[in-house]
């Protein structure tokens, strides 16, 4: 064991910065890093006479005059896919060429890791436990885990980008996460003010359940009406732009709060929507009958969220009268039974009066099994129908 | 399902609605936010006609549906409906149960058929 340990940290050591990074991070690796590399080495294939110059300035001044001389040598055959790169030069090229790019392209660039930072955020709202007694701690902590949070962007783009354009990158997408948070809040607490207007008036049962979009989760009831709805303070501080991408970032942010805005308005119409929606099936099932029984499941748009609606109406009547006819069969079997037994104590024939019993007890069993399911069908009836809300 | 859903788009302000920022850009770059938020709007508003005569087809779909169900009650005979469709603020899934409830007879087969086991007894 420990020669293979010994074995496996040689040759650890030995693997490239990429190589390592696919160890460390096997599920990362996939998604940004190579829609990275598919870019820049596009981006390398059509550098233009003055690009492909200072590219190879630059990978001399690193990698020196032999590597360099190597990829002239190569450079068309790589071009025209005559021959393979090499992931070592692969990583080379990762770092080399961007440099060379202008800002729009860098820019492009360093926006591959965006999904990435979000999927990472995203992540980390896994563990939070959302209830309505606690709705805006839960967001506190979200803001926290977005502001504190370590993300692991690409190996290649802390060689790339200096630390200062980093760090304004990762602040601007931090803010529009807060802000979306935010946003999420204000919506979620929208639904829950107005969450008597989803539910339907009837006479059946009633559950709800809520999912909240932003962190696809769902919210358990464990206060209703909510009192304590408290307006939510998110340490936000707006972006400082210093780099060479601050005209980006500014465009960032104005899409941000346009989708904000649309989103906003989106909302306003699922509720409302939503609202006329359950008022008129609610009518429509009302007229289904009382002697009818239905089990409608409806999934409605809220401001910040999704509602789950789910209406039942049982004939009470009729499971009292299958719980009657299975306890007369049940009756009915015994008294058969009791009349088979005696028989066959009479004629002495122990092996069938066995069998026969083995027999027996499955049919009562599975007879007593289904009236038991059907006491708990009227009694989770019953229960639904006084209480309204659904934990996850 | 009335008509009041389509007024209160009337509400959106665009010009409180201007991101932060916005008076810093220049006249053409503050043209087109204002082009794209005027675009969204009509959009949204679009959006909402198309959601607004789902829910109806969704609701005349459900009307029809309830409608067989009567019949087939009127028929007396046991019947499972499944109706499941979109509404323009999701989707719904409906599945109604009934039929004839003639529990008389059933009962009155079972109490015979017990008081016959009853004789047979008393006659062993």
């Amino acid at each position: 064991m420990s020669s293979y340990y010994d074995e496996y940290i040689k040759k650890y050591q030995t693997l490239s910065l990429r190589e390592k990074y696919e160890i460390l991070f096997p599920s990362e690796y996939s998604k940004s890093y190579s829609k990275s590399l598919k870019f820049v080495r596009n981006e390398f294939f059509n550098l233009d006479q003055l690009g492909f110059d200072r590219f190879l300035y630059l990978y001399e001044r690193k990698y020196g005059p032999g590597p360099t001389q190597y990829v002239k040598k190569i450079y068309s055959s790589w071009r025209s896919g005559m021959t393979k790169m090499v992931r070592k030069t692969e990583e080379r090229i990762l770092i080399c060429v961007p440099p060379v790019l202008n800002k729009e392209k860098q820019f492009k660039l360093l926006a591959i890791q965006i999904p990435e930072i979000i999927r990472q955020q995203k992540k980390g709202f896994k563990d939070l436990e959302m209830c309505t007694s606690n709705l805006v701690e839960v967001y506190n902590k979200a803001a926290q885990n977005v502001v504190k949070r370590q993300y692991n962007l690409d190996w290649f783009v802390s060689e790339v980008f200096p630390p200062e354009e980093l760090e304004e990158f990762l602040n601007v997408i931090k803010y529009t996460m807060l802000d979306c948070l935010k946003q999420s809040y204000q919506s979620v607490c929208k639904d829950l003010n107005q969450l008597d207007n989803y539910i339907p008036k009837t006479s059946g049962a009633v559950q709800i359940s809520y999912n909240i979009s932003l962190f696809s989760r769902n919210l358990k009831f464990d206060v209703f009406p909510i009192t304590n709805i408290t307006d939510l303070k998110l340490p936000m501080v707006e972006p400082l732009f210093v780099t060479k991408f601050q005209d980006y970032y500014r465009k960032i942010l104005l899409n941000h709060a346009i989708n904000q805005y649309k989103e906003e308005a989106i909302g306003q119409v699922n509720s409302q929507i939503s609202i006329s929606d359950v008022n008129a099936i609610t009518e429509q099932i009302e007229r289904i009958g009382k002697d009818k029984e239905h089990d409608t499941n409806l999934l409605i748009r809220g401001f910040g969220g999704n509602i789950h609606l789910h209406i039942q109406k049982k004939n009470i009547g009729r499971l009292q009268f299958e719980i009657t006819k299975e306890y007369f069969k049940l009756f009915l079997i015994i008294c058969v039974a009791f009349v088979g037994i005696v028989l066959l104590l009479e004629l002495e024939q122990n092996v069938l009066l066995f069998f026969g019993g083995i027999f027996l007890l499955s049919v009562i069993g599975s007879i007593w099994e289904r009236i038991s399911k059907l006491k708990t069908e009227v009694r989770e009836y019953e229960r639904k129908r006084r209480t309204k809300f659904e934990a996850d | 399902m009335s008509g009041k859903e389509e007024q209160s788009l009337k509400r959106i302000d665009i010009e409180s609605k201007f991101p932060i920022g916005f008076h810093d850009l220049s006249k053409k770059e503050q043209k087109e936010i204002i082009k794209k938020l005027q675009d969204q709007d009509i959009e949204i508003r679009g959006e909402m006609k198309r959601k607004f005569l789902k829910s109806q087809m969704a609701e005349h779909d459900i009307a029809v549906g309830i409608d067989a169900v009567h019949r087939l009650g009127q028929e007396k005979k046991i019947y499972s409906k499944h109706l499941n469709g979109k509404t323009g603020s999701g989707n719904y899934d409906l599945q109604i149960k009934g039929g004839d409830t003639k529990f008389i007879i059933p009962i009155l087969v079972v109490v015979g058929v017990i008081i016959l086991g009853l004789i047979l007894i008393v006659s062993v």
